[in-house]
């Protein structure tokens, strides 16, 4: 279990003395607690210190890679829900391909996949892995499949194989690729040589708590460290369960045999129980969420969108550029408001804009994605900084226009940025959003 | 045309402006603060001047009740000058009773600092012998020898000007000499301030000052036995140019402004110097040692450093731990070789004011138990922690409890509603500070009249007004829904009084400002409430604070009532507690080294308990139980 900063103080000699970079030791304790550093800075620290820190510093779900460059990392989650901080590692998805399919058709999924990387606001977003089953006859088809994949693509590969020996020809393949292998069966003896053997990630296959439980248990004894859990279920609820219990344990618990990523397989067959079971797993814990062996752009867009929202980091502002964006059609005579660029109030002045009707240029400045008041206290929108970006963007040559509206929270910036604006009438707005339209009836903007 | 003369009280500041000017208008001139909310139409009464001698001609208003008239109050908007005038602002005047002064000095138990009496500067008394022609030592050194003969120093130091005056006052009364002496820190170091003839009567002074963002308070204290010989308090001057700490570092960006905060504040304590000097009848030059306190943008406004950076990231102020400065560098009025200390700040958010009010609380000397104190000035900071670790933010409270940006809000000051009392048949009793007619609410009596409206019934938990009840005292205003707490008649300025949703909205946001940041810097430490032993408060909320009604809206946690200990200014206690022995300066330099501060504004949480303090008490009942209790009580008797 993770220590507060007060339990850490305790272990730290309370001199005070800097040596660590910190002024005082409660600060250190606390950088300690939230992870920003590490004990080996502090040149005095004892050895009861270190023994205590070593076991609480023990991430309590493992961070696990699959894949050679470019490795996907999943676990090392510390919270259960969004706003308490934040998620770290986007769930996998992963998709399904079966030998029984063939290598031809294997290859033109994985060509497709390939091909598919839509992006949204600024960011590509694609599949993370392919989860390779084998469900032919002929054991040689496994090595095959794998060739073909590895051949096409660089994303990382789960593998599924009832044959040892064939699973073990695949391996071979994939010796600097750190593959994980899906045991089918429960952990045995050799899975685990194996896995020791290609620095292979083992995901364990349980049909109740106990078993997983067991499993993970003796995983760990025989020092086994890349660990994924995979607990069967028979229907979402069943999979929210599951997956709120196994979290639960790892962070609140400090349940060890927990305190791994998990993997859920999405088996349903139509595609909305589909849709509404993955998107459960990536709101709900699972970092790898594997899709039956469909290619369908629609879904794995909404799954992608999904992911994106939920693992961005709530202490980071969303931003949007700092430019002039044009409300409906301005032309050179339309009125000029300037906010800042926090995205909610850009959504919320740009939309209150258009809300009243009229044509307008919108100036967004860069205040790294603070608030109005915000940025405001910090001393990033003042008269100075906002007459500095409009004469940086040149507004003056592209409106005629000479009169600028700013929000109603800084009315007391007026001053200073009509000194700074010269030529400019510098013109209060209302303080909420929401009283643009009718602000702007009352009041000649141009 | 031709010009006359005005004389402003308490300020002596003189102005000359045309014969038929405005009062107003020489005021303003002179660069003093008077306010005029209705901007000069003579209807708000706020800008009521006390005219003591000359001629003018005042047009009648409505807004001035007849019995001030007689008294010489006159409306400076609607009075022309017609002959040289001595004005009296009056909000200076009532603000002469100060806001709270201990009776009795604290238990030695019960406060971290030394009540011992060791002050920075001396006086001895001394016989010099004249010099001969086998003692033909300078004058400076057979000074020097008499003085190493009472105090062993390593170094013995003498100001130039009492250097200059030293040969005559050795002569005059045969040797016989008063010298003060500042002794530094170290106790070892000396240097020699002044040299008089023995027999002058003078008094050793020092004197403590606590610079709030929206009051400066001060004491003056004979340094021989340690006593209060006079108190005085006002509104810091610098008001004027902006409310709160970031205004005023905003206001001083452009070329002057610096300049001019400077001498505002200056201004402020030097007009509290003379007033509380000549109530004691001394000089203000035998004061010899002065103790500041205050935030750290007051501070650096003080001192006229620029604290520009202490509103930008990475929020760096220029200067924590400030040398000790000579007055005369700064302007005050007082020996101008005397010594200046100004208490350490920690950063930027956390200054002088809260490391010297530690030490007015018994926290710093408690081994095991956890005590929180609680600063809810403009500006609101918190420590938490105990003799071996101390933890500390800031948190942007606002004004609200110290009577400014609420209508009906006045400072803690003669004529303030300081207790408040909702009656259950919809009465409201109350008890203003001087027994007078009412002029507003002070922070105390808003607490006890939020929890009034709260626990009545006649708002909800958001501050709404709800129901038709209060027995015709719900109203309408210009600013929505209001609460009539007395009615124009019974008031000082002849203007009811009246709370509206928006101030009891502005009220929240501050209690929800500094209950969220509490409840965020335990959750960091690990702790909970019910490991704070002691919750010690402090800020300018008035002569008292009802706990129990604190509670009830949400500010304070809801714990055992003996937890919690009101302490008042402990700022300016803090400063006297430096000003009395140099134990108290080591201590507190101690203090301010080993404070640890979070910033809270990177905190994730922060917004998420804020928005759920804004509600009264709190959207988490299960945080107040006796506050749900009674409300659930309440319910379940009948109303009448």
């Amino acid at each position: 279990m993770a220590l507060s900063g007060l339990e850490i103080f305790k272990l730290l000699p309370k001199t005070n003395c800097g040596d660590c970079g910190v002024p005082t030791c409660m600060a250190f304790a606390m950088k300690l607690a939230q992870k920003k550093a590490e004990l080996a800075e502090c040149p005095h620290a004892s050895e009861e210190a270190n023994a205590a820190l070593g076991a609480a510093a023990e991430p309590p779900i493992r961070l696990v890679k699959i894949g050679g460059a470019n490795a996907l990392e999943i676990g090392n989650e510390t919270v259960m829900f969004r706003h308490e901080k934040t998620f770290f590692h986007p769930t996998g998805i992963a998709l399904e391909l079966r030998t029984s399919q063939g290598k031809e058709a294997i290859q033109e999924t994985v060509k497709s996949i390939e091909a598919y990387v839509p992006e949204r606001v600024g960011e590509d977003m694609s599949t993370d892995l392919f989860f390779l089953e084998h469900d032919s006859e002929d054991g040689a088809d496994f090595a095959a499949a794998v060739e073909v994949i590895k051949e096409n693509s660089r994303k990382g590969l789960i593998l599924s194989c009832g044959d040892r020996a064939a699973l073990k020809q695949g391996l071979e393949l994939l010796k600097d690729d750190r593959p994980a292998v899906f045991l089918r069966e429960k952990l045995a003896d050799e899975d685990i040589e194996l896995a020791q053997a290609f620095g292979a990630a083992l995901v364990l296959m349980a049909g109740s708590l106990e078993d997983l439980e067991a499993q993970a248990a003796a995983a760990r004894e025989a020092g086994l460290t890349d660990i994924i859990l995979n607990l069967e279920a028979r229907d979402t609820g069943e999979l929210l369960r599951n997956n709120t219990i196994l979290r639960r344990g790892a962070l609140k618990s400090a349940f060890k045999p927990f305190g791994y990523p998990l993997l859920s397989r999405i088996r349903s067959e139509s595609p909305f129980e589909l849709l509404a079971e993955a998107s459960i797993s990536v709101c709900k814990y699972s970092s790898i969420v594997v899709l039956p062996a469909i290619y369908d752009t629609a879904l794995l867009y909404t799954l992608f969108t999904l992911r994106q929202n939920i693992f961005t980091d709530p202490q980071k502002p969303i931003q949007v550029d700092a430019k002039v964006y044009p409300i409906g059609e301005p032309t050179a005579d339309s009125p000029v408001f300037v906010t800042t660029n926090f995205s909610l109030t850009y959504f919320m002045v740009s939309g209150e804009i258009e809300n009243s009707g009229i044509s307008a240029h919108l100036v967004i400045c860069d205040v790294e994605g603070q608030s109005v008041l915000t940025a405001w206290a910090a001393g990033k929108f003042v008269g100075e900084t906002i007459a500095k970006f409009i004469k940086d963007i040149k507004l003056e040559e592209e409106v005629r226009t000479r009169k600028l509206v700013i929000p109603g929270f800084v009315s007391q910036i007026s001053g200073d940025l009509e000194d700074s604006l010269p030529g400019w009438e510098v013109v209060v707005g209302p303080r909420e959003a929401s009283d643009i339209p009718s602000f702007i009836k009352s009041v000649s903007l141009t | 045309m031709t010009t006359k003369k005005i004389h402003i009280l308490p300020f002596k500041a003189s102005v000359e402006v045309e014969a038929e000017a405005l009062i107003l208008d020489a005021v303003k001139k002179a660069g003093l603060p008077l306010q005029a909310g209705c901007g000069g139409e003579g209807t708000c009464g706020e800008c009521v001047v006390r005219i003591l001698s000359g001629n003018y001609d005042r047009q009648g208003s409505a807004a001035l009740p007849q019995e001030l008239v007689i008294e010489g109050y006159a409306l400076s908007c609607r009075t022309r000058i017609r002959d040289d005038l001595t004005i009296l602002l009056p909000e200076f005047e009532e603000l002469s009773i100060q806001s709270r002064i201990p009776d009795a000095l604290p238990d030695e138990g019960s406060i971290s600092g030394s009540l011992e009496v060791a002050p920075p500067v001396l006086s001895l008394e001394l016989t010099v012998p004249a010099p001969m022609l086998e003692d033909n030592f300078s004058d400076l050194h057979r000074l020097e020898r008499e003085i190493r003969k009472e105090i062993p120093l390593d170094t013995l130091g003498c100001e130039f000007p009492a250097l200059k005056r030293l040969s005559g006052a050795l002569r005059e009364k045969n040797g016989r000499v008063r010298v003060v002496i500042s002794i530094a820190p170290s106790g070892r170091d000396g240097t020699i301030l002044a040299v008089r003839p023995s027999g002058g009567g003078e008094r050793l002074l020092g004197m403590a000052c606590d610079i709030g963002t929206s009051t400066v308070a001060l004491h003056l204290v004979d340094l021989g036995n340690g006593g209060i010989v006079a108190s005085a308090s006002s509104l810091n001057q610098q008001i004027k140019c902006g409310e709160d700490i970031i205004s005023r570092i905003n206001y001083a960006l452009k070329p002057g402004r610096l300049e001019e905060l400077q001498s505002l504040i200056r201004g402020t304590v030097n007009a509290l110097i003379a007033r509380a000097a000549a109530a004691a009848d001394v000089t203000a030059a035998e004061i010899y040692y002065a103790s500041f306190s205050g935030n750290t943008t007051m501070l650096h406004l003080f001192l006229g450093l620029d604290p520009r950076y202490i509103r930008e990231e990475p929020y760096v102020p220029a200067v924590n731990r400030v040398p000790e400065v000579k007055a005369g560098d700064l302007g005050l009025d007082m020996w101008p070789e005397g010594r200046v200390f100004l208490a350490p700040a920690v950063g930027s958010y956390v200054g002088g004011d809260i490391t010297a009010g530690l030490l007015y609380t018994p926290m710093l000397q408690r081994d095991d138990a956890v005590s929180l104190f609680i600063d809810a000035g403009t500006n609101g900071e918190l420590v938490v922690g105990n003799k071996d670790w101390l933890v500390t933010c800031a948190c942007s409270a606002g004004p609200a409890f110290e009577g400014s940006g609420i209508k009906c809000g006045v400072p803690a000051t003669q004529g303030a509603i300081e207790k408040l009392e909702i009656l259950g048949d919809g009465t409201v009793d109350y008890a203003t500070i001087g027994r007078g007619k009412p002029k507003g609410l002070c922070g105390s009596g808003l607490v006890d009249l939020l929890a009034g409206l709260f626990v009545r019934g006649l708002i909800d938990r958001q501050g709404k007004f709800i129901g038709k009840g209060g027995k015709g005292r719900l109203m309408e205003t210009d600013e929505g829904r209001g609460f009539l707490v007395e009615e124009a008649a019974a008031c000082f300025w002849g203007k009811a009084l009246v709370i509206t949703e928006n101030d009891i909205a502005n009220l929240i946001r501050t209690k929800g400002a500094v209950f969220s940041a509490c409840a965020l810097l335990l959750k960091n430490l690990g702790l909970t409430w019910e490991r704070i032993e002691a919750c010690h408060i402090a800020g300018g909320f008035g002569q008292n604070l009802n706990i129990e009604n604190a509670i009830r809206i949400g500010l304070l946690p809801d714990l055992e009532r003996d937890r919690f200990h009101y302490l008042g200014n402990s700022s300016l206690q803090g400063a006297y507690l430096i000003l009395r022995t140099d134990k108290n300066k080591r201590l507190v330099a101690e203090v301010a080294k080993r404070m640890t501060y979070v910033e809270l504004n990177t905190e994730p949480g922060y917004m998420n308990e804020y928005t759920g303090s804004l509600f009264l008490p709190h959207t988490d009942m299960d945080l107040f139980p006796s506050v749900r209790d009674l409300l659930e009580l309440d319910r379940s008797e009948p109303r009448s």
